[in-house]
């Protein structure tokens, strides 16, 4: 073979290796997607249906009607965007802090921070259990969100104080020099000149917010549940209702595939708290 | 610009240190305090001072030892595989390689959906009778499997789940890794006539160190606290099998309602977490990964 033609090859033989890892990677997502839109009779019959009927019942029985989920997807959309304004906020100021400022003992708090982020949230769960209910805060988006801005704090800070660090001191100096004050600096300069990292940790605070199990679990019920919480009941019913749930998930998945395409450059940073760029 | 003003960073950090010790280091110290009394929700007037008897209680309890046995078998068995099929599978993305970069977005999903959305798609995958997984052993010949439905391959069916969910992670970041060494390295190696295993043990793996001990902090901590999919799947069944720690305080807690016997489950949790973390971030500060960031 030429190399030229091997060259072709090769590259070939890599493209099919990573078409097959991706698809069995997402294949019980395609699964659940094609489910969704089974009938009952469809859904439990073997051999498989590979092709359902499009059948949009299940997502009409999910969202429409007296048993509508529709009010727990509301929960959870509420709970994601205002935790996340709220961490946002209180985050880069912080973080502005840290990585600007020349605050006594800074390792010590950054160590701090990352170690709170490290702490198993069920070691939390039954104090703030007590705490929400005696302040009647117990089933209300109010206590979640709350105790989602705690959860994502961390994370925010660290992230957002990395971001901040990239840019070059000169431009700030020169906008002191000019007669701005440091307030203006931040909110005018180096906010805005780490719009991506903003835009980063936002996102991931709403995701984690969206996916957040435990807390929405344990200190929500019947008015102020999340999705998925709403989604993990069906497991507690004798007779699941796979259609339903498949379809609920799929409602639970769209947004999140949405946003890892917007995201997808800073995934890495995201998820290793900053420790590693691409 | 602003030697003069480190009241000003402290003046900004304080919203975020008063929240953070309002939602740490305040429940911290109440579970503590509740770790050392009997407190049971649906009687809290009969709460009183125990002492460590709670402790003594978990120590015997064999529930409690078989939650950390599996937890540990998991978090180890899980990282050890997706260590191995993350870097396999980096090797085979890391070609700059047209539409490359739209695969490897797709391939990243998994980790993005949320545990409880998986366990539900496996349990549907994994129906001892009408699910998808069986159908296909059946017809593959390996014959019926029980999956969760059986103490013996239950587990093992969870550590398949999490290794399918997650290596994708370890994939991603090694990719970050490979494309951060200097090009140079593998031209020295090349004109030295390393060959390709050779080029992969000296050049490739050791630049790889710092990467892989952030994989490894990062799914050790996942790990040692999962309770999304256990919850979503086997919920600690059959029997014992699955049990894993925050799944054992969860089921004091919130289902029993046993406040004080489950703090003092969480609290060691808690601390057997605190240590392997502790060393673990020393490490890293020590490997120059974390720090200036």
């Amino acid at each position: 073979m030429k190399p030229k033609q091997r060259k072709k090859a090769i590259n070939l033989f890599i493209y099919i290796a990573c078409l097959v890892i991706v698809l069995v990677s997402i294949f019980p997502i395609v699964w659940i997607f094609l489910s969704s839109f089974k009938t009952r009779v469809e859904i439990f019959s073997i051999p498989p249906v590979w092709i359902p009927s499009l059948n949009i019942q299940n997502y009409l029985q999910e969202f429409t009607g007296s048993a509508s989920r529709l009010p727990f997807l509301w929960n959870s959309l509420k709970v994601g965007l205002f935790s996340t304004l709220c961490v946002v906020l209180i985050g880069s100021l912080a973080a502005y802090g840290l990585a600007k400022f020349p605050v006594p003992g800074k390792k010590h708090w950054e160590f701090w921070v990352l170690s709170v982020r490290m702490m198993p949230p069920i070691a939390s769960m039954i104090p703030l259990y007590l705490i929400l209910r005696s302040v009647r805060l117990l089933d209300s988006n109010a206590g979640l969100i709350m105790v989602h801005i705690g959860f994502n704090l961390p994370f925010v800070v660290w992230i957002l104080a990395g971001f901040l660090r990239q840019i070059p001191r000169d431009i700030e100096e020169a906008a002191l020099l000019d007669g701005c004050t440091w307030f203006q600096a931040m909110f005018k300069i180096a906010l805005p000149l780490s719009a991506p990292g903003l835009a980063t940790i936002s996102i991931f605070s709403f995701m984690f917010s969206w996916n957040e199990l435990l807390g929405a679990l344990v200190l929500t019920g019947r008015n102020a549940k999340t999705l998925p919480v709403a989604i993990s009941e069906y497991w507690s019913q004798t007779q699941i209702r796979w259609e339903s749930m498949t379809a609920l998930s799929v409602v639970h998945i769209i947004p999140i595939i949405i946003v890892t395409f917007i995201i997808q450059r800073y995934i890495v940073r995201g998820l290793t708290m900053g420790a590693v760029k691409e | 610009m602003v030697k003069s003003l480190p009241k000003v960073g402290m003046i900004l950090m304080l919203p975020t240190i008063i929240y953070l010790l309002f939602l740490s280091i305040y429940p911290m110290l109440y579970t503590l305090i509740l770790s050392v009394r009997d407190f049971n929700l649906a009687r809290p007037d009969l709460s009183v001072f125990v002492g460590v008897e709670n402790f003594v209680r978990l120590i015997q309890e064999d529930l409690f030892r078989t939650a950390l046995f599996n937890t540990f078998v998991l978090t180890i068995v899980s990282i050890a595989l997706e260590l191995v099929f993350g870097y396999l599978v980096a090797e085979i993305f890391d070609k700059r390689l047209k539409g490359m970069e739209f695969l490897r977005t797709i391939y990243m999903l998994p980790m993005m959906v949320t545990p409880v959305v998986w366990g539900l798609i496996w349990m549907y995958i994994f129906h001892p009778t009408f699910g998808l997984a069986n159908y296909l052993t059946i017809r593959l010949g390996i014959g019926f499997l029980p999956w969760f439905a059986a103490g013996e391959t239950a587990m093992l069916t969870l550590i398949l789940i999490n290794i399918w969910q997650w290596t994708p992670f370890s994939t991603i970041i090694f990719l970050a890794g490979l494309s951060s060494i200097p090009r140079h390295l593998y031209d020295a190696a090349a004109v030295d006539g390393a060959r390709w295993y050779q080029s992969m043990f000296y050049v490739k793996l050791p630049s790889l160190k710092n990467i892989t001990l952030v994989i490894l902090l990062i799914r050790l901590m996942d790990n040692l606290r999962l309770f999304d999919l256990v919850y979503s799947t086997t919920q600690g069944g059959p029997g014992s099998a699955t049990e894993t720690m925050s799944y054992f305080v969860y089921r004091h807690a919130f289902r029993f309602f046993n406040l004080g016997f489950s703090s003092s489950a969480a609290l060691v949790i808690l601390v057997m977490i605190i240590i392997i973390s502790q060393i673990m971030i020393k490490l890293f500060y020590r490997g120059g990964v974390v720090g200036e960031t």
